[in-house]
C-alpha cells in the first residue's frame, strides 16, 4: 500500500518536472507596513488557475506563453489585476492596498482558494483584526481564547488558556510560534496566553486532514506567525489596561530590514508594593515582599538580501513569577535574616530563517530554532548574607532543532512540498536540587528526582496538492517520522491524503484521512492546567502516541459574504498517557514512568461553521455535537476500574456565535456568546467504611467513597456572554481606542468545580459549586502612532 | 498615587468578587437502594471473620449506624458449607473455631433481609518461602542519613499471577525505669512494626514504606528484593528483625495498594482524580482478601542480652 502510493507520488513529481513553461514569481506584502500577506490568492482570472501565498508571503505561477490576466486577491484588501504577456520568466512582487471600509471590497471572478476550492479540512484562519475585536476578560486579547470558539475547539475550565480539539488532550497540540513548538500557552494558570496579539500577524488551525509538512502531535496544528515589523515607517501601539500594560514599537531600518518589539508585563506587584511597605514597617520587617508578575517580550528583526534571499530572527520570552521575599533582623541574636521563595515558568523561543527563492518555481526555508520550557520553585535562607540553605524543584524541557523546506511550484495545477527536520529534546521530568549547610561548617548539596533525558526527533515529509480535471483537487503526502530514547527507536510512516470535489461552483464535497505519531507526553496532574504538568517523551515503556483521523465534510459558499462548512470526524488514539489513578507531580520519590498508564480513546463528531467574512458586520455561528472516550485497561495501569469512561472535556453539544460589527467610522462592538455541555467529573454519593485488619499499618478508619465511574457526574451548562465595544478617535499623533468590555455580561454563575459541603449546624450535606468569575467589566486604552 | 489607590481598590474589588461565587447544585441521589458492605480478611493466622455494614448516602445524617446485625453470613470452602459465623459485635460476625485452611477456594455469602445477597470467592493461596534475609551494607543517602541495607530473599512461582505483602518486624528490650536512685529493674519485650524504605523496582510505586508487590518484574525468578532499615533500628535494644511474606490474593492486592492513593485524593480533589477502589463483592462493595504467610529472622549483632538488673 505504502509502497504503491510512495511510486505513485514520485511519478506525478518527474512528470511534472518535464513540462516546460513561463514562470511568475514573487511576494505580495502590504502597501502600508511592508508585512508579507499569507494565503493571498494569486490567479490568472481568465482561466481561474492560480495559488496562495505561502507562510513567507511568496508565491510562484507557471502558465504556458501568453496573456496573462495576473490577478491578486485577499479578504481586506483592493483586488490588483494586470495583464501580463507572459514569453518570459516574471518577477512580480505586489503590494496590496489594505480597504478602509470592508464591504467596497469587490473580489473580481473567483477566488482561486476559498474554503470551497481548497483540497485542506479542518482549517481555519481567524484574522487578527477580529480577534482584536472580541470582548476579552481583563483587557487583554487572547488568541487562544479566540480559537477556543470555533467549532471542535473545547476550552477546557471557566477561564482558561487550554485547548482540547475534537476530544483530544492538551499536549496533543502542535502550538508553533513562528515554526517553533512553544510548551506551555498559559500565563497566570491558564487565564492568559502567551501570545502578545499585538505581535501576532497571522493565526491559523487544523484541526484534520492534516498536510504532511507537520508532525508530532495527534489532535491539531496552530501555526502562528509574528510580524515582521513595519518595513515602511516608524510605528509604535500600545495599551494601558486593568492588571498589564503592552507596547509595541516597529520600524525599518535602513532600506532592506526591519524590525517590531512587543512587551507586556501585569502591575498589580507595583502596585501593591506601597501597601507591602506599610505593612512590612507594621511587623517590624526590612521588607516583605509578596506578589505575582507575568511579562512577555516578543522580538523579530528581518533583512532583505535581495528579492530572492531573506533573513529573519524571532524570539518570544516569556515568564510568570510568584514570589514571596522578607528579611528582617533578630532581636534575640542581631543577625539579618533573609528568606527568598518563589515559583516561576516561562518559555523562552528563538527562530533564525533563510528564506531563499532558488529558482522561480522553488522556494527554500531553513530555520534553527531553540525552545525552552522551564519551571521552577525553591526557596532560599540567608544569615547576614550567607547562604544557609537551598531547595529547587525544577522540571522542563529544552529543544534544538534545524529544519529545511523547500516549495515547489511546477504549474498552478500542482504545489508540491518537501522537506525534513530534527529536534534534539532534553527532558527534565522533575528533580529537587538542594545545599545546605551543617553546623560543623561543612556543606551538602545534591539533587535526586528524575534524570534528564535526551532524545532525537526526526521528519521527513513529501506533499502534493494538485488537480485532477476541473472537479477533483487531492493533497496526498507522506511523512517519515523517527524518534530515538536511550537504546530505542521508534519510526513509522503517516500517510495523509485530503480531497475536494466539486460539486457545483460554490459547493464542494470534502475527505481526509491522517496518521500522527506523537513522541512527547504530557503528565497532567491536576484537573485544571498547571504549570507543574510534566512534559516526557516516549521511552522504552511509553510507546509513542498514535492517532488516525477520518474526516468527511462539505462547504457551501452561499454568497460572497457568507459560507456554510459542516464536517464529520472519527478519530482513534492509541498509547494515550496519564498518571495511574493517585500518582501524580506529588509522587516524585518515584520513577515518573512508573507512575503512568497507557491507554486509547476515541471521539467523533460533526460540527457546524457559518462564517460572514465580509461587511460591517462580520463573525461566525459554529455548533459541535461530539463524544470522547477513554479506556485505560491495561493490567496494572486500570483507570475507572479498567472501564470505558467519558474523557473530562467530552461535551457533548458546544455553542458558539461570534460577532463583530463596525458601527461607524469611530465605534465598533463585538461579542460572543457561548454555550457547552457541562464538563464531565468524578462525583461520589456513597460511601462505605474501609477495611481494617488489626495489623493494617495505614489506621484508616475513614470511609471509602464508592465511585460508579470517573467523570461519572457532569456539571451545570456552561453558557455565557461577553459584550465589548472600541471607541476610536483620530489624534494629531496618531489613533487613540478606548475599549470597555463586560465579561459574562448576563452574570452566569458557571461551575468551575463541585464539592460537597456539610452544612455547620445541621451536618447536611449538600453539593456546592464555585464559579470564578462573575460579571467583570474592564476599561483599556489603546494607542497607536 | 491617587490613581494607584483606585487601580489598587478596583482590583482588590474584582478578587473579591470573583472568588465568593459559590452555588448550591440540587442534586436527587441516582438510587436510595443501599448496598451490602462486605470486609473480610481470611489468613491461616488468624479466625474467620466478617464485618457487614450497609452503605451511606452522602445525605446521611451524622451519627448514623450503618452495621448490619442480621445478616446470615455463610463461610463455603471448594463449595462446602464450612460454618455460618455467629454475629458476635456490632456488625461483626466471627468464628469461635475455625481458621482459614491454606489451598481452600473460600466463598463468602452474606444475606440481609430487605437487601439481598452479597458474595465473594477468592483461593487462600500457599505460601512463597523466605529464602533468605541478609544485610548486606550501609548506605547514605542524600540527607547523610545511614541505612542498613538488607536483602530478602524469594523465588516466586512461576506461570501464574502472584501478589506480596512484605513486613518488617522489630523484636526489642524495653528497660523499665522505676526510680532514678535505682534505675534500671527490668527489662521488657515488645514487637514493633518496622518502618522501612527501598529503591526496589518491583515495589508498587506511591504505598509510602507499604511494600506491596506483584511478580510482573519477577514471574518465576529467584529475586533479592532490596529494604533499606534505618540504622538506628540496629541498637543494642533490638534482638531480631522479622521478615514477614504474605502471599495475598489478587483483589486484595489491588485494594491495599488504592485505598492510601484514594485518601490522599479524596483530600486533594481539588488538584487529583479520584482514585476508585478496588471492589470484589458482588451485589455489594467491600473487600474479601486472603493471606498466607512465610517469615525470616536477622539477628542484631549489637544486641545486648537483657539482663534482668544492674547494679
Amino acid at each position: 500500500m505504502i509502497r504503491t502510493y510512495l511510486s505513485l507520488l514520485l511519478l506525478g513529481i518527474s512528470f511534472l518536472l518535464s513540462a516546460q513553461k513561463y514562470t511568475i514569481s514573487g511576494y505580495i506584502t502590504d502597501i502600508e507596513n511592508g508585512e508579507k500577506l499569507i494565503g493571498a490568492n494569486v490567479y490568472n482570472a481568465s482561466t481561474l488557475q492560480g495559488t496562495t501565498t505561502n507562510n513567507y508571503g511568496f508565491y510562484s505561477l507557471t502558465f504556458p506563453k501568453g496573456k496573462v490576466l495576473f490577478t491578486v486577491s485577499f479578504v481586506g484588501y483592493a483586488t490588483y489585476q494586470v495583464e501580463v504577456d507572459l514569453n518570459a520568466n516574471k518577477n512580480i512582487s505586489v503590494e496590496l492596498k489594505p480597504t478602509i471600509e470592508i464591504q467596497e471590497v469587490v473580489v473580481e471572478g473567483r477566488k482561486t482558494e476559498g474554503g470551497v476550492e481548497s483540497s485542506q479540512m479542518g482549517l481555519i484562519e481567524i484574522p487578527m483584526k477580529t480577534i482584536s475585536n472580541l470582548p476579552v476578560l481583563f483587557g487583554e486579547a487572547d488568541i487562544i481564547k479566540a480559537i477556543q470558539l470555533l467549532p471542535g475547539v473545547q476550552s477546557g475550565s471557566e477561564g482558561m488558556s487550554g485547548m482540547y480539539v475534537r476530544g483530544g488532550g492538551p499536549d496533543q497540540n502542535l502550538i508553533l510560534l513562528d515554526g517553533v513548538p512553544v510548551y506551555n500557552v498559559n500565563h497566570l494558570f491558564g487565564f492568559f496566553s502567551v501570545f502578545n496579539s499585538d505581535a501576532i500577524q497571522n493565526v491559523k488551525l487544523i484541526k484534520g486532514g492534516f498536510p504532511a509538512q507537520y508532525g508530532g502531535r495527534l489532535s491539531s496544528v496552530l501555526d502562528i506567525s509574528m510580524k515582521e515589523g513595519n518595513a515602511k515607517k516608524f510605528q509604535g501601539s500600545g495599551a494601558v489596561g486593568i492588571i498589564a500594560a503592552r507596547l509595541t514599537l516597529e520600524g525599518p531600518i535602513g532600506e532592506n530590514t526591519s524590525y517590531i518589539v512587543s512587551g507586556r508585563r501585569t502591575y498589580v506587584d507595583v502596585l501593591m508594593y506601597p501597601f507591602e511597605l506599610l505593612y512590612a514597617k507594621e511587623l517590624g520587617y526590612k521588607t516583605m515582599r509578596t506578589g505575582y508578575f507575568f511579562h512577555d517580550v516578543n522580538a523579530k528583526v528581518n533583512h532583505k538580501f535581495s528579492d530572492r534571499s531573506r533573513l529573519y530572527f524571532s524570539t518570544y520570552l516569556g515568564k510568570d513569577k510568584f514570589y514571596m521575599n522578607e528579611a528582617y533582623q533578630s532581636d534575640y541574636d542581631g543577625n539579618n535574616y533573609k528568606s527568598k521563595a518563589g515559583f516561576w515558568w516561562g518559555n523562552i523561543t528563538s527562530a533564525l530563517r533563510w528564506n531563499y527563492a532558488i529558482s522561480d518555481q522553488l522556494f527554500s526555508n531553513t530555520t534553527a530554532t531553540f525552545s525552552r520550557y522551564r519551571l521552577s520553585t525553591g526557596m532560599e535562607n540567608y544569615t547576614n548574607g550567607s547562604k544557609d540553605m537551598a531547595l529547587e524543584y525544577y522540571s522542563g524541557i529544552l529543544d534544538w532543532g534545524g529544519k529545511v523546506d523547500f516549495d515547489y511550484y511546477p504549474n498552478p495545477n500542482h504545489t508540491i512540498k518537501f522537506g525534513f527536520g530534527e529536534t534534539y529534546h532534553t527532558y527534565s521530568p522533575g528533580a529537587l536540587a538542594f545545599s545546605y549547610d551543617i553546623d560543623d561548617g561543612t556543606s551538602e548539596k545534591g539533587t535526586f528526582g528524575n534524570a534528564n533525558l535526551h532524545t532525537h526527533e526526526l521528519g521527513l515529509y513529501a506533499e502534493d496538492d494538485f488537480r485532477i480535471g476541473s472537479l477533483v483537487k487531492v493533497n496526498a503526502g507522506l511523512r517519515w517520522s523517527a524518534f530515538k530514547v536511550r537504546d530505542k527507536f521508534y519510526n513509522g510512516l503517516e500517510p495523509r491524503v485530503s480531497a475536494r470535489f466539486l460539486i457545483t461552483e460554490k459547493w464542494s464535497a470534502k475527505g481526509s484521512y491522517a496518521l500522527m505519531y506523537q513522541y512527547i507526553n504530557l503528565l497532567a496532574t491536576a484537573k485544571i492546567g498547571l504549570p507543574t504538568d510534566l512534559w516526557v517523551p516516549a521511552t522504552d515503556i511509553l510507546t509513542p502516541q498514535k492517532a488516525q483521523q477520518y474526516s468527511l465534510g462539505s462547504v457551501y459558499e452561499i454568497n460572497a459574504d457568507f459560507e456554510f462548512s459542516t464536517e464529520g470526524f472519527y478519530k482513534t488514539m492509541e498509547n494515550l498517557v496519564e498518571y495511574k489513578e493517585g500518582a501524580g507531580i506529588f509522587s516524585l520519590q518515584y520513577d515518573w514512568e512508573s507512575n503512568v498508564a497507557l491507554g486509547k480513546g476515541w471521539s467523533y463528531g460533526l460540527e457546524f461553521l457559518l462564517m460572514k467574512k465580509l461587511g460591517n458586520l462580520t463573525g461566525w455561528v459554529g455548533y459541535t455535537i461530539s463524544k470522547s472516550d477513554r479506556l485505560f485497561n491495561r493490567e496494572g495501569q486500570e483507570i475507572s476500574r479498567g472501564q470505558k469512561f467519558p474523557f473530562t472535556y467530552d461535551r457533548r453539544h458546544d455553542v458558539s456565535i461570534v460577532i463583530s460589527y463596525k458601527l461607524n467610522k469611530n465605534i465598533d462592538m463585538g461579542a460572543t456568546w457561548v454555550f457547552g455541555t457541562g464538563n464531565a467529573t468524578t462525583l461520589g454519593y456513597e460511601f462505605y467504611p474501609a477495611y481494617n485488619p488489626d495489623n493494617n499499618h495505614y489506621g484508616y478508619y475513614s470511609e471509602i467513597t464508592n465511585y460508579e465511574s470517573r467523570n461519572n457526574f457532569r456539571m451545570p451548562a456552561y453558557h455565557r456572554l461577553d459584550i465589548g465595544f472600541n471607541f476610536h478617535k483620530e489624534k494629531k499623533w496618531g489613533t487613540r481606542t478606548w475599549s470597555f468590555s463586560v465579561y459574562n455580561a448576563y452574570n452566569r454563575k458557571n461551575p468551575f468545580f463541585i464539592n460537597w459541603e456539610s452544612d455547620p449546624y445541621t451536618g447536611e450535606k449538600k453539593l456546592y459549586q464555585y464559579s470564578l468569575f462573575p460579571i467583570m467589566p474592564s476599561l483599556s486604552y489603546q494607542f497607536e502612532f | 498615587m491617587k490613581t494607584s489607590v483606585k487601580y489598587f481598590s478596583l482590583f482588590c474589588l474584582i478578587i473579591l468578587s470573583s472568588i465568593s461565587c459559590k452555588k448550591e447544585i440540587t442534586y436527587t441521589l441516582p438510587t436510595t437502594e443501599r448496598k451490602i458492605v462486605v470486609n473480610s480478611f481470611f489468613s491461616t493466622e488468624r479466625l474467620m471473620r466478617v464485618d457487614v455494614y450497609s452503605s451511606s448516602f452522602v445525605t446521611d445524617k451524622n451519627g448514623t449506624n450503618f452495621y448490619l446485625n442480621n445478616a446470615t453470613v455463610s463461610v463455603y470452602g471448594n463449595g462446602s458449607l464450612v460454618e455460618v459465623l455467629p454475629n458476635i459485635a456490632d456488625g461483626t460476625y466471627q468464628s469461635s473455631v475455625s481458621s482459614p485452611q491454606q489451598g481452600v477456594n473460600y466463598t463468602l455469602e452474606v444475606v440481609v433481609p430487605n437487601m439481598g445477597t452479597a458474595t465473594s470467592s477468592v483461593p487462600l493461596l500457599y505460601p512463597v518461602p523466605v529464602l533468605g534475609f541478609d544485610s548486606v551494607g550501609v548506605v547514605t543517602d542524600e540527607w547523610n542519613q545511614k541505612s542498613i541495607k538488607t536483602h530478602i530473599k524469594i523465588k516466586d512461582n512461576p506461570d501464574e499471577e502472584n501478589y506480596y505483602h512484605l513486613t518488617l518486624w522489630k523484636y526489642s528490650y524495653n528497660y523499665s525505669y522505676d526510680e532514678m536512685e535505682n534505675p534500671i529493674l527490668d527489662s521488657i519485650p515488645y514487637t514493633s512494626y518496622l518502618y522501612v524504605t527501598s529503591n526496589d523496582p518491583v515495589f508498587e510505586a506511591g504505598t509510602d514504606g507499604i511494600l506491596f508487590f506483584s511478580d510482573v518484574l519477577i514471574n518465576g525468578k529467584e529475586y533479592d528484593l532490596e529494604v533499606l532499615i534505618n540504622e538506628y533500628e540496629f541498637d543494642n535494644h533490638t534482638s531480631c528483625i522479622l521478615a514477614v511474606l504474605e502471599h495475598i490474593s489478587r483483589d486484595y492486592y489491588r485494594y491495599s495498594v488504592a485505598l492510601p492513593k484514594h485518601f490522599d485524593a479524596e483530600d486533594l480533589n481539588m488538584f487529583m482524580e479520584a482514585v476508585i477502589v478496588q471492589n470484589n463483592i458482588e451485589n455489594g462493595v467491600g473487600i474479601f482478601g486472603t493471606s498466607s504467610q512465610s517469615t525470616d529472622t536477622l539477628y542484631n549483632y549489637n544486641f545486648e542480652n537483657p539482663i534482668q538488673e544492674i547494679k
